[in-house]
């Protein structure tokens, strides 16, 4: 731009736009001295005044061309009445800002400006309305907003007006509680780009309304709220001073059914929360409205009442494993009985990946076999627990140490006892056969059919020794594992009739070779057809049963020493068989087994006692439910792993172990008929598993990244945090899904979605423009890359009213910009102490006056010839 | 209303003819008779030849002052074109967005915003002397920089002024805040934007759209999201993340940098450099960890080390971290050493101890000392809030903001809120109490743990703060001498205090909406001032605080800082990044989120002429110094 040439002359500013013109005036000296060299027939009086106009002319051009233009001082004032008009004023302070507004357009000077803004959510010039208009209230508020109080817009609106030529005055009508925009920002405006002097500002006095309000400022509720479990419900209110008044609260379902609570309450400063437990019978919605009546009318009536959708989730789901699924109703029928959906599944029909099993909150492995899940279902159930949710693994007959060597096992808070060779046996049997000559034949064989199919009885892990004696003992299959059975049946065979019987020393190898073997259940059974010394066999079989080892005596044929075996039996706290037929030593040598096995436990009931106390264990009243028929025994780990349940003997029964975001727990007994038969028809039972299923169950990704819900002016903003012991996760994809809820109707309303942004390490955030007031329902999906792990959730989110309604007792709140109160009409229009300036363009002017001098010199030229005719006819006609 | 040419005409021939009237008059002179003119006329040949070259003269000045009148007469058109009676007011929204500072081109000094300051000034040329104007900035935050006048210099002086700001636009708020200013009559909205396709298709019919032709396309870099945060427990460790957006056509290399600044905005040091590939059109995500040594803002530029571009304002953006506080602990109560070594387990922080009956403690002029938490012991006096927040360990007296109920003895943690902050690393199941008392929590206080039915400690806020009250020494039970006991005072400083280090200061766009908590702030005003320019002053502004929340917009990315009485409460980062200026800047194509293209804008021309009038003036004056020549040299006559 060009600079332009400013001086003051004649006590005004004068400023040329392009002084290069102003050389021009430099063309009257020519003009000058044509004037004294003129030529012209005119007079001299005449030629003077012609290099008047003309010098005249040249300088109007110049100065035209020069773009000049002048200041002069400037008495004006501008006043900007801003009244607010949003729901937190009353109609009177409006009529005192509208009197305001008209009072000084009545009174002001013709080259005042008095201007006249409403504002609420935005400003807008109503000067017009100054002369003879009716703008009232209501017409205000329709025209600019009433939920929000926008001083800021006002402000911008008043500058508009506010030119450098005059004094600016604002006066505001508000009750200074602003809500939207930056007031002061927009005072400062753009005055730092020296557009106009600084405004003075004053607060039109308002009576200050002594009314103390109330209202319910919201609801605090658990992220996730399923069918049939309790819940609290926390209704905060707010106050700004002591107020009596009734809370009114009522819940009504999908179903039309209510739950109403009534409590009457006296309220100090500031806010308090009232705590309300509900419970919701049905899925679907669940609508909580919280009423506040006071005793008295207070300020605003907007904010007393607040309502918000609840979402209520389905029930829980269980997967329930087991390698029988009849076996696994019982327990199935408890688990739906304390509002679980539970699907029963067999091992190879789990799913296989960690998103397919993401919709159960728990699962069961119940008595499951040694590899029956496959690495890929473990390494997904381990990612599954690890993202929250958990696992319960029981043993049983099938199930023992049936974890032993899949990927779980290291996750779980008990481990079965040793290797399978370092394993103790269930049972131990030693089979003593009389191969004496007189069962040659026939019952020798049976004696080995017997044998054979006590073989085939036991377990692979059993143990089997088979001594054949005649006149002394031979151990025709040593000691181990039943498993061996084709080599065993081979030696089985290979015993061949001999001669002699000798009760004794065979009694006794049998004893000492039981006493070494590590067996749970140690069992003899002697078989004889004849007689043999008895000295000391009472002795032996009585040692042997003080050492847990019982001895059972078969006596084949006629030709027994029955008192003798009757004996034997006695002492070794077995059983004696007369058998005469030897096609029956099979049938009796197996129901020994059988019999022996079962004694395994069966002796034995385990009493539950309660190592460590854990919160879901709270009135179950376990510690008196009924025997155990059997454990397995199992050995705890270190901490975290802890030991809630034992037996009476010791044992651990049930043990917990955080794993990642979840828990894995040992059930060291089974669910089922088997050694949990009484407990699990104990009445108890349910709840005891209901109680544990939710005090371990997944609870979504409320816990892993939790949403931090908050309305922002007219913005839902979501915000969540994803950091752990490894740092910040910054590989999460995730979306926000926002829809209006709407108790009354079964489907939800449009959604408005929006992605989460990475806006710094671990910390994401969505914001989705939602202007609406009332209950949302709010929905994020996320998938960490990083950590292999997806998670959802799904909670309500309030914007009960506008902040409008919030009167928290702030007062009067000058927002930075002025505290001046004391003004009144002549104030505001009162001349002010310092002159503004106004220009005055010149250019417009100067021309046109150089037109008129031109025309009026050409006229006086042409006019004033007379003269110089008269002049020219004298020289022309001489003398004459 | 422009006189119209035929009008013009009109007038100067009606002149024309009354001059020339005039001229005839004068010719018009009686006749004498001259005796022997004949023998004079016959004798002077020479005269009649002069006088048929002076009869041609005759009609020369007339001609030339007739000349005159018409240059006149068309300068006065020019100024005609303004003379509308209408009173139009002029309101000019001038776009001083991050983008127009783009260079006109690679390597020149002119931008975008010289542009449209020249076409600003070219329709204030257009405005007669009872028109006015105002001149609107349309940036984040719109804002009228000069109100109605007529005073077009300094509305061009003015304009003049404008600088491009690191700021978005906002024309929603710019073509409101432009329909609401009242004008007594008519009104014209001229909008001047290198961009109209980010102006709303729906704008009143009084609204012109003045577009600029496009900025130059060359490759741009941008940042497009930029922020740091400290690593938990990590003892002054943070990270940052950052975006890049390259929109050229070929490779590039680029250089990233990461500096630290002091308080005042000032470079402070290069923390991490970084040079990268970028292939065409990428964006590119980066992650800088294991940083230290930054107490204070950050700022990160990138540039392109191979080409040039014409849009730098993109390429910086800024971030605060959360402060590394240091919490001034006092202890009240007889001294214990299980306490002061568990206040160990509390990162940064400054322990004093005081007994009971020096409480609370004062200065040499005797004010309350300030302190962040009291952790009270045996009998507690009453407390006062300049204290801070109270943990009261088995404290008693009728100072306690609880009641006490029932003795308890043997006792311990039946049950506890694994929710809360206070258990996050253990649980107290062990703990064994020999003797304490049970606490009646108020209304709304928040029990953390009972003994069977009873509450043993209690979370709750008084006016005088918040307060943690735990219903037994923890001499008078084993929880000292288990390692769960720091972790319980770490615990209960995270419940009262929030996460340590966790705490994320997110940078805000320009214009955003702006709500920040001051919780150290007292009740009032504080100033806010900004962006931060180093040595250079800034601007600053008193904001009076609304429920202890600072509500501001602020306007320009940079650093910010809020002050009371002279303490620093917080920074506050603004950033260009992720904003609209970043966002739609590409070369030669829309971003994909961008609204459709609009429909076809007509180019409105300025109606001011290129000050065609002061060629008329020039003219004239040159003719009427000639004119006056010649009449007076007669060489006309």
């Amino acid at each position: 731009m060009r600079a332009p040439l400013e001086l003051t002359w004649a006590g005004l500013e004068w400023t040329f736009e392009e002084p290069m013109f102003l050389w021009a005036l430099l063309a009257i000296v020519p003009a000058v001295a044509l004037t004294f060299l003129s030529r012209a027939w005119i007079s001299r009086a005449a030629r003077f005044g012609s290099l008047a106009q003309r010098a005249l002319l040249i300088g109007l051009l110049c100065l035209a061309g020069a773009e000049s233009s002048v200041l002069r001082p400037s008495d004006r004032v501008c006043v900007s009445v801003l009244t607010d008009v949003s729901d937190s004023m009353d109609a009177g302070s409006f009529d005192k800002g509208k009197a305001l507004a008209q009072e000084l357009q009545e009174n002001k000077r013709d080259r005042d400006i008095v201007q006249w803004v409403v504002f609420g959510e935005r400003a807008e010039d109503v000067s017009a309305e100054l002369l003879g208009g009716h703008l009232d209230l209501s017409q205000a508020r329709a025209r600019v907003g009433a939920t929000a109080t926008h001083l800021a817009s006002a402000l911008e609106v008043a500058a508009g007006v506010q030119s450098p030529d005059c004094e600016p005055r604002i006066a505001i009508v508000s009750d200074g509680q602003v809500t939207r925009g930056d007031a002061s920002a927009a005072l400062l405006g753009g005055r730092t780009a020296g557009g106009s002097r600084a405004p003075r500002v004053a607060w039109v006095p308002l009576e200050e309304s002594g009314d103390v309000d109330a209202g319910v400022a919201g609801f605090t509720l658990p992220e996730q709220v399923r069918i049939k479990e309790s819940f609290d419900c926390a209704v905060r209110l707010s106050a700004t001073g002591k107020v009596r008044g009734r809370l009114l609260l009522r819940a009504t379902s999908g179903d039309d059914k209510e739950q109403t609570f009534e409590r009457d309450l006296e309220l100090s400063e500031g806010e308090i929360s009232e705590v309300f437990s509900l419970k919701a019978e049905t899925q679907g919605e669940l609508e909580i409205e919280a009423r506040w009546v006071p005793e008295t009318p207070d300020r605003f009536e907007q904010n007393d009442r607040a309502q918000i959708v609840v979402p209520i989730l389905g029930p829980p789901s269980v997967l329930l494993v087991d390698s029988g699924l009849k076996e696994a109703d019982a327990l199935k029928r408890a688990i739906e009985a304390q509002s679980f959906e539970v699907d029963v599944r067999s091992a190879r029909d789990v799913p296989e990946s960690p998103e397919d099993l993401e919709k159960y909150a728990f699962v069961i492995l119940s008595d499951l076999p040694r590899g029956s899940l496959s690495s890929r279902t473990a390494r997904a159930l381990e990612e599954m627990v690890r993202g929250g949710g958990g696992l319960l693994v029981t043993s049983g007959p099938r199930g023992r140490a049936g974890m032993r060597g899949s990927p779980l096992e290291n996750i779980l808070p008990l481990r079965a006892e040793g290797t399978d060779e370092e394993r103790t046996a269930g049972v131990a049997m030693v089979l003593a056969i009389d191969r004496s000559g007189s069962m040659s034949g026939g019952p020798l064989e049976m004696a080995k059919a017997a044998c054979r199919a006590t073989l085939g009885t036991l377990e692979p892990t059993d143990l089997l020794e088979v001594i054949a004696f005649d006149s002394r003992p031979s151990r025709a299959v040593p000691m181990q594992p039943a498993r061996l059975r084709a080599s065993m049946d081979a030696s089985i065979a290979r015993i061949q009739a001999g001669g002699g019987t000798e009760i004794l020393s065979t009694l006794d190898m049998a004893y000492q070779d039981l006493l070494r073997a590590r067996a749970r259940k140690k069992h003899i059974v002697l078989l004889t057809d004849g007689n043999a010394d008895t000295d000391g066999i009472y002795d032996v079989a009585s040692a042997a049963f003080a050492d847990g080892i019982t001895v059972t005596s078969v006596g084949l044929g006629p030709g027994v020493n029955e008192a003798l075996l009757r004996t034997i039996a006695e002492a070794g706290g077995g059983r004696y068989h007369a058998v005469s037929d030897a096609a029956l030593l099979p049938r009796i040598f197996v129901r020994e087994a059988e019999l022996t096995m079962q004694e395994e436990v069966k002796p034995e009931r385990f009493s539950i006692s309660v190592f460590e106390e854990a919160p879901f264990l709270k009135g179950t009243g376990v510690s008196r439910a009924p025997l155990l028929r059997g454990i397995e025994s199992m050995r705890p780990r270190s901490f975290p792993a802890r030991v809630l349940l034992g037996v009476d003997t010791g044992q651990p029964l049930l043990a917990v172990m955080p794993v990642g975001l979840g828990h894995t727990l040992v059930w060291a007994s089974d669910f089922k008929g088997g050694w949990g038969s009484d407990f699990m028809r104990w009445a108890g039972f349910p709840k005891f598993m209901g109680q544990l299923i939710r005090a371990h169950q997944r609870s979504d990704s409320s816990d892993l990244w939790p949403l931090e819900l908050r309305f922002e002016d007219d913005d839902l903003v979501a915000r969540f945090d994803a950091q752990d012991e490894e740092g910040f996760d910054n590989s999460i994809t995730s979306r926000l899904s926002v829809f209006r809820a709407d108790a009354k109707q079964a489907a939800l309303g449009e959604s408005v979605t929006a992605p989460f942004e990475l806006k710094g390490p671990g910390h994401y955030e969505a914001r989705v423009p939602l202007p609406d007031f009332g209950s949302f329902f709010v929905r994020a999906t996320h998938l960490s890359q990083k950590k292999s792990r997806s998670a959802r959730s799904f909670q309500a989110a309030l914007r009960p009213y506008p902040e409008e309604y919030v009167d928290l007792g702030r007062g009067r709140s000058h927002s930075g910009i002025s505290t001046e109160t004391d003004l009144n009409v002549s104030g505001l229009l009162e001349l002010p102490s310092s002159q503004g300036k106004t220009r005055v363009a010149l250019r417009d002017w100067l021309l046109s006056g150089a037109a008129i001098v031109l025309a009026l010199e050409v006229l006086l030229r042409r006019l004033g010839a007379g003269k110089a005719r008269r002049l020219l006819t004298r020289r022309v006609t001489g003398p004459y | 209303m422009t006189p119209s040419f035929a009008w013009l005409v009109g007038i100067w021939g009606a002149v024309a003819a009354a001059l020339t009237i005039l001229y005839l008059i004068r010719e018009q002179r009686p006749r004498l008779e001259v005796p022997f003119l004949g023998l004079f006329l016959a004798d002077d040949r020479v005269t009649r030849r002069e006088a048929l070259g002076g009869r041609l003269r005759r009609p020369g000045s007339l001609l030339l002052q007739l000349l005159l009148l018409a240059l006149l007469g068309c300068g006065l058109r020019e100024c005609a074109r303004r003379w509308d009676p209408s009173d139009e007011t002029l309101v000019l929204v001038i776009d001083t967005s991050a983008r127009t500072g783009v260079l006109v081109e690679p390597g020149s000094e002119a931008i975008v915003l010289d542009q449209v300051k020249h076409r600003a000034a070219a329709w204030l040329e257009s405005l007669g002397p009872s028109d006015a104007a105002v001149v609107i900035e349309m940036s984040a935050t719109p804002k009228v920089v000069l109100g109605r006048t007529t005073d077009f210099l300094l509305a061009r002086r003015i304009i003049e002024g404008l600088r491009p700001k690191k700021t978005n636009a906002s024309p929603e708020r710019a073509l409101a805040l432009a329909a609401a200013i009242a004008s007594p009559g008519e009104k014209r909205v001229v909008v001047l934007t290198e961009d109209p396709d980010r102006l709303p298709s729906e704008r009143g019919n009084e609204v012109v759209v003045d577009a600029l032709p496009s900025s130059a396309n060359s490759p741009n870099l941008s940042v497009r999201s930029f922020a740091a945060r400290r690593v938990r427990g990590g003892a002054g460790q943070f990270e940052v993340t950052f975006e890049l957006v390259y929109s050229g056509e070929s490779e590039a290399r680029v250089l990233v940098e990461l500096e630290r600044l002091d308080e005042k905005g000032r470079a402070a040091g290069v923390l991490e450099a970084q040079e990268l590939r970028l292939t065409p059109r990428q964006t590119y995500r980066g992650e800088l960890r294991h940083l230290t040594g930054a107490p204070g803002p950050l700022r990160l530029e990138a540039r392109l080390l191979t080409g040039s571009e014409t849009f730098l304002a993109d390429n910086e953006a800024f971030a605060v971290l959360a402060e590394e506080r240091l919490y001034k602990i006092l202890c009240v109560g007889p001294e214990s050493l299980y306490l002061d070594a568990a206040l160990l387990s509390v990162a940064r922080s400054h322990i004093t101890h005081l007994s009971a009956e020096a409480y609370p403690p004062r200065d040499a002029s005797e004010n309350p000392v300030l302190y962040d938490l009291t952790v009270f012991s045996g009998e507690a006096p009453m407390r006062i809030r300049e204290t801070g927040f109270a943990l009261y360990l088995g404290a008693s007296g009728p100072n306690l903001p609880v009641l006490t109920g029932t003795s308890l003895k043997m006792f311990g943690f039946d049950e506890f809120a694994r929710d809360s902050r206070l258990f996050r690393f253990f649980d107290p199941y062990e703990t064994l109490a020999l003797k304490g008392v049970s606490l009646i929590p108020g209304a709304s206080d928040r029990v953390l743990a009972r003994s069977g039915d009873n509450p043993i400690l209690v979370l709750g806020e008084r006016p005088e703060g918040r307060f943690l009250a735990l219903g037994f020494a923890p001499e008078d039970s084993d929880f000292v001498l288990r390692p769960a006991f720091p972790l319980f005072v770490r615990g209960a400083f995270e419940e009262l205090f929030g996460p340590d280090d966790e705490g994320f200061v997110p940078a805000v766009a320009p214009g955003q909406p702006l709500r920040l908590a001051l919780p150290e702030a007292g009740p009032g005003v504080v100033t806010l001032r900004g962006p931060l320019r180093g040595a250079n002053s800034s601007e600053e502004r008193s904001v009076t605080l609304a429920s202890g929340e600072l509500r501001v917009e602020l306007e320009e990315a940079g650093l910010y800082q809020v002050e009371q009485s002279g303490r620093s409460l917080a920074l506050i980062a603004v950033s260009l990044s992720g904003s609209d200026e970043v966002t739609s800047l590409r070369q030669g194509s829309k971003p994909p989120d961008a609204p459709p293209k609009a429909e076809e804008l007509a180019r409105v021309e300025s109606p001011a002429s290129e000050h065609g009038y002061r060629v008329w003036i020039a003219l004239a004056l040159a003719l009427a110094l000639f004119e006056f020549a010649s009449f007076h040299r007669r060489w006309t006559a």
